[in-house]
């Protein structure tokens, strides 16, 4: 256990340590929000629609680019060094992803507060709904890294999974109501949403958030199915990874 | 007692058969895909005892880095025994991770932004050495490996060669006993790569660390290792010892002669004369068709010899000419 917590520990510090993608992160953050803002102020957009936004995109941008990650690992042969250690490679990459993830996630939580409430003059919510929110928020987070971690095994396969994780990332704005909530999408649309595991990732915590009556235990039995089926997926593949792996580059 | 035992190792690689023909024939191959088996590894033989320090060569794609990474267990044999340490590799992966260590030259174990005492102290975590033990061997391999004051600077900062000294802590950290090499010293310069040499040598003699080593730098071979493993295309072409190689596989010596004469009329049809001035000559001799001993007699016997030296060729050369074979 301790190295794996050394691995959250190791990361937590590299975040803090490229200094330049810590602030860009955050500027990028503040220039995508005030830019939306700016489109939603045009057609008269409610408190809450400006609060959605913010949170969807706090969550997107606290995730960790495992896909890319991985994919780089085995392109590049580095992955070897990571078996020749007594530690599971995806356990080890999942918890360098944690350490990623908490770092983002609290800082651009206090951003999205901070904007949020200088764009709108109020926060949704009482205090108990932030801190339930949050944890809400964190387990999307994890959710969508572990769907990244599934697409970067595919390179095992595909090699280069650009156009994979750009399809991931336009189904995540259609299909997890990243600008648009789903409450806004029709009946069949909706149902089809609600049967990929995008709706966990963003709309769950965004409408928990944003003071919306949704069931909790009814989603977060959702999100927990999500995490069971894609861990199964994961395992299955790396296992077939393993068996048939070739170390890139000599 | 061996501590890797290798049993007629293969391994296949299935690649694509290139599409030949008119368009309809490549459009199929591209849409279906047919597959051929090529041999990397070809029934190769051997094993390496407890200390030694043995260099693993061959041209490129001659299944070197294939063997050593079915040796460390990332890749999985086509057929063969395999026991490293007395384990099986793939199967005892994570037992076996405690007692090996590998670097490879042209990738980095160290975490590229933060300093180079954040990742040694990961890797103390992640082979379970207790805190004191980790800081009194950091200590230790600090001193020798001269790293003290690159501990706290960030891996960014580095230049090759220290990175190479602390990745070479690093994979000693946890006192594996044996240690997989590949290229060490790729792309460091004169100096940095003598420092690295000795240190290696140096280091698995103290600990008896038994050394597998890939190169295509000759000297590399000769200051670190005692015995030499050739493969090419898969197949074992010579084991023997560095001392018997140069011994058994040199042809041709060089016989350079200062003498009082100002020439001589040289008579060896087995010999050439390879260079030729006043008072000066230079002979390369086939060592399989006439003894150095022969020559140096005659020269002695008829002409008052001032000075004389014998150089066999490069070591480069002589693997050069089993790779021809």
């Amino acid at each position: 256990m301790n190295k794996y917590l050394s691995g959250i520990h190791i990361s937590v510090q590299q975040q803090f340590a490229n200094r330049g993608l810590f602030v860009g992160r955050i500027f990028l953050y503040l220039s995508v929000v005030y830019l939306f803002y700016q489109v939603f102020h045009a057609v008269s957009a409610t408190p809450e629609r400006i609060w959605y936004l913010a949170i969807t995109e706090w969550l997107i941008l606290s995730t960790a680019p495992l896909a890319f990650q991985i994919c780089d690992d085995i392109k590049s042969g580095q992955i070897a060094y990571f078996m020749l250690r007594p530690l599971g490679y995806l356990s080890y990459r999942f918890c360098d992803g944690l350490g990623s993830i908490l770092v983002r996630f609290v800082v651009l939580e206090a951003c999205c507060l901070g904007l949020g409430y200088g764009l709108t003059g109020m926060i949704p919510g009482s205090l108990l709904t932030w801190l339930l929110g949050s944890l809400v928020g964190f387990l999307a987070v994890i959710l969508y890294t572990v769907l990244g971690m599934l697409i970067g095994l595919l390179s095992f396969w595909i090699r280069e999974i650009q156009t994979v994780v750009y399809l991931n990332l336009t189904a995540t704005f259609c299909f997890g109501g990243l600008i648009v909530p789903l409450e806004f999408y029709s009946e069949t649309l909706r149902f089809f949403c609600f049967s990929t595991p995008y709706p966990w990732i963003l709309w769950w915590p965004a409408q928990l958030l944003t003071g919306a009556k949704i069931n909790f235990f009814a989603t977060f039995l959702g999100w927990g199915t999500w995490m069971v089926i894609l861990c199964l997926i994961i395992h299955f593949l790396y296992q077939k990874c393993l068996q048939a792996f070739v170390a890139e580059g000599g | 007692m061996h501590v890797i035992e290798v049993e007629n190792l293969k391994k296949n690689f299935l690649t694509p058969i290139p599409a030949k023909g008119s368009i309809q024939q490549r459009l199929k191959n591209y849409l279906f895909p047919r597959y051929q088996t090529i041999p990397a590894v070809n029934d190769i033989s051997f094993s390496v005892s407890a200390g030694e320090r043995v260099a693993f060569i061959g041209p490129n794609g001659a299944g070197k880095s294939t063997t050593l990474k079915i040796l460390t267990g990332i890749m999985q044999p086509s057929s063969g025994q395999i026991r490293v340490l007395g384990k099986t590799p793939g199967a005892d992966r994570n037992v076996l991770a405690y007692q090996i260590g590998a670097v490879f030259g042209q990738r980095s174990q160290l975490w590229y932004h933060l300093p180079v005492q954040e990742t040694l102290c990961l890797l103390a975590a992640i082979y379970d050495i207790p805190q004191a033990e980790y800081k009194r061997r950091l200590q230790e391999l600090a001193s020798k490996f001269e790293i003290t004051a690159l501990l706290n600077k960030p891996v960014r900062q580095l230049s090759l060669g220290e990175r190479m000294r602390c990745e070479i802590v690093a994979s000693f950290l946890h006192k594996p006993r044996v240690l997989f090499l590949d290229e060490p010293t790729i792309g460091l310069d004169i100096t940095a790569k003598a420092i690295i040499r000795d240190l290696i040598r140096v280091q698995s003699e103290e600990e008896g660390t038994t050394v597998l080593l890939t190169s295509h730098d000759t000297d590399d071979i000769e200051i670190v290792c005692d015995r030499v493993i050739i493969i090419d295309r898969g197949t074992l072409l010579l084991d023997d010892t560095l001392q018997n190689l140069k011994t058994n596989y040199i042809r041709k010596k060089v016989l350079t002669v200062a003498l009082e004469a100002e020439s001589i009329d040289w008579v060896f049809k087995e010999t050439t004369v390879i260079e030729r001035s006043p008072h000066h000559i230079k002979i390369e001799i086939d060592v399989t068709k006439l003894g150095v001993d022969r020559v140096v007699a005659k020269l002695l016997e008829n002409y008052v010899v001032k000075d004389l030296s014998i150089e066999g060729p490069p070591l480069e050369t002589i693997i050069q000419s089993l790779y021809k074979r």
